[in-house]
């Protein structure tokens, strides 16, 4: 070993790897995913078509993986209708811009307008910036920073993440939008048979904030969607004169949607709860002839949604009609869950509602569905229909 | 104590060996494909079957490549830890002392037996938490397997440490042994930092995805050894002392500049803060210099050339692939233009293109190691140490009669 201005060279190699670690440090800064946003980063503009309406034929299959932006370019070609946000000119991409930034704030310091609460839900700024980070955390990689839908992992997992831009949710009550307190249940549960898993681990609070902030990032997404859909009106014709004021419009509106929808449901019907109770049989009987007759459900649901079949939904993607044998229910399988499905459908994935059936009817029909995976459950002679290969129940 | 079928033993240990290593490359290679993709959560549920969508067919649909290259992944997590199972049997019937010998097979019989029942009690804790949630009821605690885990862990202890007693009263093949019992030990541990960085997500983030990803190369490295160490070395391939004391230290140095830079390659694809980037870049200046340096030392007597070309030649090839790799990596992630540009890069979007890139940059980095842990071995191992069979001397060229 030799010697550096009379300290050994091995111990002026550490003090030199020292001061290189140490200068290394500074000014690195943290930048992980537990610090939320940079400051400086903007939403940005959405590039990809608004979906005005999907391809007339049904779908034969699920969007190949990594290729739903190339899936739902070629709409066009087969009867679907797009707009491109890149057909608008400059000047008012840049208007739409300082609009949106003006109401919404950033990723890092989020707004929702003048609103500071929506039927209870805390929207203030603190509470989004902490729904931001817990966002940031566990959300961006499926649902992408402006809720899109397209983060990272959003491309190779079926059924995509949920674009929440449009404002449309599956779990909707008849209205177009649901109750915070069924979102947040959403988020505490997770989707089954998604990516989306359950985070019932963090805390209530981290719950509440990452509700919150889905929402702001429903209303940003929406008022961008909304008035680029104004922008772009198929006269080619922009007649929106004020981008701002028209931004603060649209927001004002589905703020009131938001806090119209948050009013609590009726309650769910009586539900029998002993299969062998003959009401409960009889219940199950109606069920099923309305889910193969007035209802219409057997129209999609062919052999119980057994075999594949295909729908578009509104964002673009494809969902396959449940099977509903499985028993599972992504949406919840509570009787009030169930019973709020068939009332209202799922209008996103084209499940129509049922607004012409009694409310004894859909109690009926939602028992049915609720028993359906059970054979043992079902009275035998509408075992024998759903099952007929079952040998238990004496069918063919 | 003479035994007529220890080399037959010790050959079934190479055979393991080597399908380990196999499974153990394939798993590294799909697990690869799961981070770039950043498909690791793409299955909520944790632990599952290895067949389950073989189980289950209607759990897949069409297109989720997420979901196939995830439980593709687990599911050669399981032959690789079923393999390396076997091997560390057959290398415990190698010990010579036949009380040592049962005790060590014993001790890897029960942390089997152990193990599979903690997993088996996991799926039970899990499975109950989706029912209540399912049923909306509250999850309440999750019902851990705490006695077992606990239970589980003094078996892996008593596995190490009636290998490090086997190691410590000598006899051949005790490296053999010794490192076979920790290989079992690391891919068990390795599997559960896996299945919990699925079931703890929402608490940990990605932070047991990234030592999950880490602790994967050195576990690599250690059944890469079994291999190694499995095999005959003839006396007259063993390297002179004089280029073992010209080359040893830089033998060494090597691969444990590879481990930091796939440490700081970890943070890179899990994290992509700027301390793990600027360590990356600047690691990787070092690793290549003392790659080449190596080389050009191993290279620069008759003898190296000989004993260490084809480990040097290709050394240098694998630096200089993954140099290339690094780039177009890097510039894959961290390059954007459009409307990416106002994206962070760890939330854009990944293209396939972009995820083979990537994915090959992390391979050819475990080839690396692996070839610079070859290396080391290559430089410091004795012909006595591990051999196989007894090698007969060659025998002395006849003299040529005079004409």
């Amino acid at each position: 070993m030799g010697k550096v201005c009379g300290h050994s060279s091995g111990g002026v190699a550490l003090r030199v790897a020292g001061v290189g670690l140490a200068l290394l440090f500074a000014g690195c800064g943290g930048g992980g995913a537990e610090d939320g946003y940079d400051p400086a980063l903007r939403y940005p503009l959405r590039a990809d078509p608004l979906v005005l309406a999907t391809p007339p034929a049904e779908p034969t299959a699920v969007a190949p993986s990594g290729k739903l932006d190339e899936t739902i370019a070629a709409f066009g070609s087969h009867g679907g209708t797009l707009l491109s946000p890149a057909a608008l000119p400059d000047s008012r991409r840049e208007e739409l811009r300082a609009a949106l930034e003006g109401l919404f704030g950033t990723p890092a310091a989020p707004l929702a307008g003048p609103a500071t609460d929506v039927g209870g839900l805390d929207l203030s700024p603190a509470h989004l910036a902490a729904g931001s980070r817990v966002y940031r955390r566990l959300c961006v990689n499926c649902h992408g920073m402006a809720g899109d839908g397209r983060g990272p992992t959003g491309p190779w997992v079926v059924p995509y993440p949920r674009d929440l831009r449009t404002g449309l949710f599956k779990v909707a009550e008849g209205g177009r939008k649901p109750r915070v307190e069924v979102l947040a249940r959403q988020v505490r549960r997770g989707v089954p048979g998604t990516a989306m898993q359950p985070f019932d681990l963090i805390p209530e609070e981290e719950v509440r904030a990452v509700t919150a902030y889905a929402v702001h990032l429903s209303l940003r997404g929406e008022v961008e969607y909304r008035v680029t859909k104004a922008l772009l009106d198929e006269s080619g014709e922009s007649d929106v004169s004020d981008v701002a004021a028209e931004c603060r419009a649209v927001l004002e509106k589905l703020l009131g949607d938001w806090a119209k929808a948050q009013a609590a449901p009726p309650p769910a019907p009586a539900w029998p709860a002993d299969p062998a109770d003959p009401a409960h049989q009889e219940a199950v009987r109606r069920g099923q002839a309305l889910f193969a007759g007035a209802a219409g459900c057997a129209s999609c649901h062919k052999d119980y949604g057994r075999p594949d079949a295909f729908r578009y939904d509104v964002w673009g993607g494809v969902v396959r009609v449940p099977d509903l044998t499985r028993g599972e229910f992504r949406w919840g399988k509570q009787p009030a869950d169930l019973v709020t499905r068939v009332r209202h459908g799922i209008p996103a994935s084209g499940m129509p509602a049922n607004e012409q059936l009694t409310d004894e009817q859909v109690r009926d029909v939602a028992l049915f569905v609720s028993e359906l995976a059970f054979p043992n459950r079902l009275p035998p002679d509408v075992r024998g229909q759903v099952y007929p290969a079952d040998p238990a129940s004496g069918g063919r | 104590m003479s035994d007529p079928n220890l080399s037959t033993s010790v050959r079934l240990v190479r055979v393991f060996a080597i399908l380990t290593v196999v499974f153990a490359a394939l798993l590294l290679v799909v697990g690869g494909v799961v981070t770039s993709l950043r498909a690791g959560m793409a299955d909520r549920g944790w632990p599952r079957s290895p067949t389950y969508i073989a189980e289950d067919p209607k759990v897949w649909q069409a297109g989720n490549t997420g979901l196939l290259v995830e439980h593709s992944h687990r599911a050669l997590g399981f032959l690789t830890g079923g393999c390396a199972s076997l091997l560390a049997l057959a290398a415990w019937w190698t010990e010579p002392r036949r009380g040592l010998r049962w005790a060590g097979l014993a001790a890897v019989l029960a942390l089997l037996v152990v193990y599979g029942q903690f997993h088996r009690e996991m799926g039970v804790a899990w499975q109950a938490r989706e029912q209540a949630l399912d049923s909306g009821e509250p999850p309440g605690a999750i019902l851990w397997p705490k006695t077992t885990g606990v239970v589980c862990g003094v078996a892996a202890l008593a596995v190490l440490g009636v290998a490090v007693a086997s190691f410590a009263a000598g006899g051949r093949w005790r490296w053999l042994r010794l490192l076979a019992s920790v290989g079992l030990v690391a891919v068990m541990v390795q599997g559960l930092l896996g299945g919990f960085r699925v079931f703890l997500d929402q608490l940990m983030g990605t932070h047991l995805a990234a030592i999950h990803g880490a602790f994967a190369q050195l576990v690599f490295c250690v059944l890469l050894s079994v291999v190694v160490l499995s095999a005959p070395v003839r006396p007259e391939r063993e390297l002179p002392a004089a280029d073992r004391d010209r080359l040893g230290l830089l033998a060494l140095l090597l691969p444990a500049g590879v481990v930091v830079q796939l440490i700081w390659g970890v943070m890179v694809r899990h994290a992509g803060t700027p301390l793990g980037q600027r360590l990356h870049i600047l690691t990787a200046f070092v690793v290549t210099g003392l790659a080449v340096w190596l080389a050009a030392r191993a290279l620069a007597t008759p003898t190296g050339r000989a004993r260490l070309g084809f480990y040097a030649y290709h050394l240098v090839a694998i630096v200089a692939v993954q140099v290339l790799l690094g780039v177009e990596s890097w510039m894959g992630k961290f390059a954007a233009a459009g409307p990416e540009l106002a994206v962070p890069p760890m939330e854009r979007a990944v293209t396939k293109g972009a995820a083979i890139v990537r994915t090959l940059h992390m391979l050819v980095g475990v080839a690396l190691l692996a070839a610079s842990v070859l290396l080391a071995f290559r430089v410091w191992r004795r012909a006595d140490v591990g051999s196989v069979v007894e090698v007969p001397p060659k025998p002395a060229p006849e003299p040529v009669a005079a004409s």
